[in-house]
């Protein structure tokens, strides 16, 4: 598969991107009306452009299909693709055999349905179920191979979950809250456009922390969706707040999914489930449709099951919105299903291109089971070409990511919500505090953590990308404060039998490590992640279905989150 | 990669090399504007006035005070209920937390006002790539 010299990462302008970050948080300290809520067509012009550059002499090209279809296929076969259950199957491999005819949508969607009708009971993934509009649309894309057309979209006939916090139009849209209950939109997110464009179809809408705050609770705070690892134990959480997008795709009860990221929200539960999660850069993914949390830091995802699925589904959304500022002037969207391709042989896998890990200090030291684990990932990526250097955070990295700063993100929240803030109070159950919250920060005090982002993001810039193109990170939450890219996945599992602690005893629990790189190092994230995963089965694993006796427990059988415990883990 | 230091519209980074954030002397507050150098830090963190310690009371006061003249009425919550989703007793403990570590802590730093400006929008100094 050919692929560019270099990834985008490399040629974008850093000092173009610090400006427009300037310009972005300028615009929230001035409340500059948004889309979503001014019904307006923004000034395309408003956001100074990412200049991007090329020195290795690349050009923006779309993706090679017939190249990533080809690999895929090859990859498909030596795995033993063909011999798998249709709903085990990641996107590509699905993809591979609804184009050599040896599956049909009809069959893996009606798989996926049957899934959540059995097991949806106890694992609680989902809000609403549309099976019969994508029953109806599995057919469709069935008639289309049967005539002989050629599957075109990248995601043709490929079950998928929708976070319920996205605009599809005539499907309830709840953001698991009172005030949507009822909230039915009349039109499609732009991510859903295009997802449904590329040929995926919309199993239904997946739980989530209520407003996508905390991990999957009801509004008034009881525990619903569970970790599909250990879904006998309410204590071991599925990971906040895209919960049910990550145990869908964990048990199963759909391929990929995507989700919405503020606070960890598609890391964390990617990184629970055992799953591949991707955080792009901010405005790489339009939120066009996407019930605001914090303008300024909301990023959509995917959820996958491996990085090539990750791809697919970056590939399929990515992109300007006219409706959506914060995706124009940015650089073209690159190939990201090459990226996802490793370079090298299926006997050796190498890195795509030459990449330097930074490690924090002491990371995978020790003689507990967890470090032998991050041991085997950075000599795996050694192997393949990754250049593994340690690299301690620098000085103030730790205060200006740390939760006081981070408390700038609440008054972006209480804005948007006011008319129900004064309407009833009652309606954000039990999230109200950090709506409260955000209503007591002062201006000043709100302009000072937005000028913290700013010096955050230098110091990225400035002091960690300077030495390295990729970092292992403890935390999401620096990444999350400046729109960087992070990308997780499964590098092992802590064992059943293993300690420290009693949470999921029994069970084993996905460990997951966190990856950050530059402005739009998307490419290069994925590049790692499928070369680890070329080199390692971890992503291959999927979870036991819940034992049939233990049924559906009540929500409140569940365990609850009280008000204050919210607000300290609120997204 | 070009990684020379970002330069241009911002100022150099002043810090190269030492911290970026230190904590001061705490036996007075700040009196001279903060003004970094390349000898300086550019942030510093001040203090709140830790001679003025308010009583919940107070607190609870500026708290409902500040919402009411924002339109939201508190008094819809129960009193002290911990089985509802929220109520006024443990709403109000958090909020005063709020304010007394996580809003005062963010006042307490001081930022060069030359350093990481929020720009006016939209921005002037839009620049294409190729110029």
């Amino acid at each position: 598969m050919s692929a560019p010299s270099v990834p985008q990462d490399a040629g974008v302008d850093r000092r173009s991107f610090l400006r427009r970050m300037a310009a972005l948080s300028a615009a929230a300290a001035a409340g500059v009306p948004t889309h979503a809520l001014a019904g307006e067509p923004p000034a395309s012009e408003a956001f100074p452009k990412v200049g991007e550059a090329f020195p290795g002499g690349r050009s923006p090209t779309s993706p090679d299909l017939e190249a990533f279809w080809n690999a895929a296929a090859r990859a498909a076969r030596s795995r033993g693709a063909h011999d798998e259950a249709a709903e085990s199957l990641t996107a590509w491999e699905a993809g591979v055999r609804l184009r050599d005819g040896s599956l049909r949508a009809e069959t893996l969607v009606d798989a996926c349905l049957g899934r959540i009708e059995a097991l949806d009971g106890v694992l609680r993934a989902f809000n609403t179920v549309t099976g019969d509009a994508a029953l109806e649309a599995a057919r469709q894309v069935d008639a289309r191979i049967a005539s002989g057309a050629r599957p075109q979209g990248l995601l043709e006939g490929i079950p998928l979950g929708i976070k319920d916090n996205v605009y599809t139009a005539g499907v309830r849209t709840t953001a698991n809250a009172h005030m949507f209950r009822d909230f039915v939109p009349d039109w499609d997110a732009t991510l859903v456009t295009r997802l449904r464009g590329a040929g995926g179809i919309v199993l239904g809408k997946t739980q989530m922390g209520p407003l996508a705050t905390t991990r999957a609770l009801t509004p008034d705070g009881d525990i619903t969706t569970l970790n599909a690892w250990a879904p006998h134990d309410p204590r071991v959480s599925p990971g906040g707040s895209s919960s049910g997008s990550a145990t869908g795709v964990a048990a199963r009860m759909v391929t990929s999914a995507m989700g919405t990221q503020t606070g960890g929200s598609i890391t964390v539960p990617a990184s629970s489930q055992g799953l591949t999660g991707l955080k792009p850069t901010m405005g790489r993914v339009s939120l066009r449709g996407v019930i605001p949390l914090t303008y300024t830091r909301d990023h959509p995802g995917p959820l996958a099951r491996d990085a090539r699925d990750a791809a697919l589904l970056l590939q399929a959304m990515a992109g300007p919105d006219p409706m959506d500022p914060r995706t124009l002037g940015l650089p073209t969207v690159p190939d990201y299903l090459a990226a996802a391709t490793p370079a090298g042989t299926d006997a050796d896998p190498r890195i795509r291109w030459p990449t330097r890990l930074g490690v924090p200090p002491g990371w995978a030291e020790g003689s507990e089971p967890r470090a032998a684990r991050r041991r085997a990932f950075l000599e795996s990526l050694a192997a393949g070409g990754v250049d593994v250097v340690e690299l301690e955070l620098p000085a103030g990295w730790s205060e200006l990511s740390s939760g006081t700063f981070n408390a700038g993100r609440l008054p972006e929240r209480s804005e948007p919500f006011l008319p129900w803030l004064r309407e009833d109070v009652r309606l954000f159950g039990v999230t109200l505090s950090s709506w409260i919250q955000g209503l007591l920060l002062s201006g000043d005090e709100y302009l000072k953590a937005q000028r913290g982002r700013l010096a955050l993001l230098r110091l990225a810039l400035d002091e960690v990308f300077s030495r390295c193109d990729v970092v292992i990170q403890g935390s999401h939450l620096a990444f999350d404060m400046t729109g960087l890219p992070l990308i997780t996945f499964p590098i092992g599992f802590r064992e059943a039998d293993e300690g420290p602690t009693d949470t999921g005893r029994g069970s084993a629990l996905p460990e997951g490590v966190i990856l950050g790189a530059p402005p739009f190092g998307e490419e290069r994230l994925l590049a790692v992640a499928a070369l680890w995963q070329a080199r390692s089965e971890h992503h291959r694993r999927r979870p036991a279905d819940p034992a049939e006796a233990q049924g559906a427990l009540p929500s409140r059988d569940r365990g609850r989150m009280g008000l204050e415990e919210v607000a300290d883990l609120s997204q | 990669v070009d990684y020379e230091g970002i330069a241009g519209i911002l100022p150099p980074f002043p810090s190269a090399g030492r911290p970026v954030l230190s904590p001061m002397p705490q036996h007075s507050p700040h009196s001279e504007p903060f003004v970094a150098s390349p000898t300086a830090h550019p942030f510093r963190v001040g203090r709140a006035d830790a001679r003025f310690d308010p009583t919940d009371e107070e607190l609870d006061r500026f708290i409902e005070t500040r919402l009411r003249l924002a339109g939201v009425d508190l008094s819809v919550l129960p009193e002290d209920d911990p089985d509802a989703p929220a109520d006024r007793v443990r709403l109000f403990r958090s909020a005063r937390n709020f304010l007394r570590n996580t809003a005062a802590s963010l006042s307490a730093y001081e930022l060069d006002s030359q350093l990481f400006p929020p720009m006016p929008y939209p921005a002037s100094i839009h620049r294409d790539p190729g110029e």
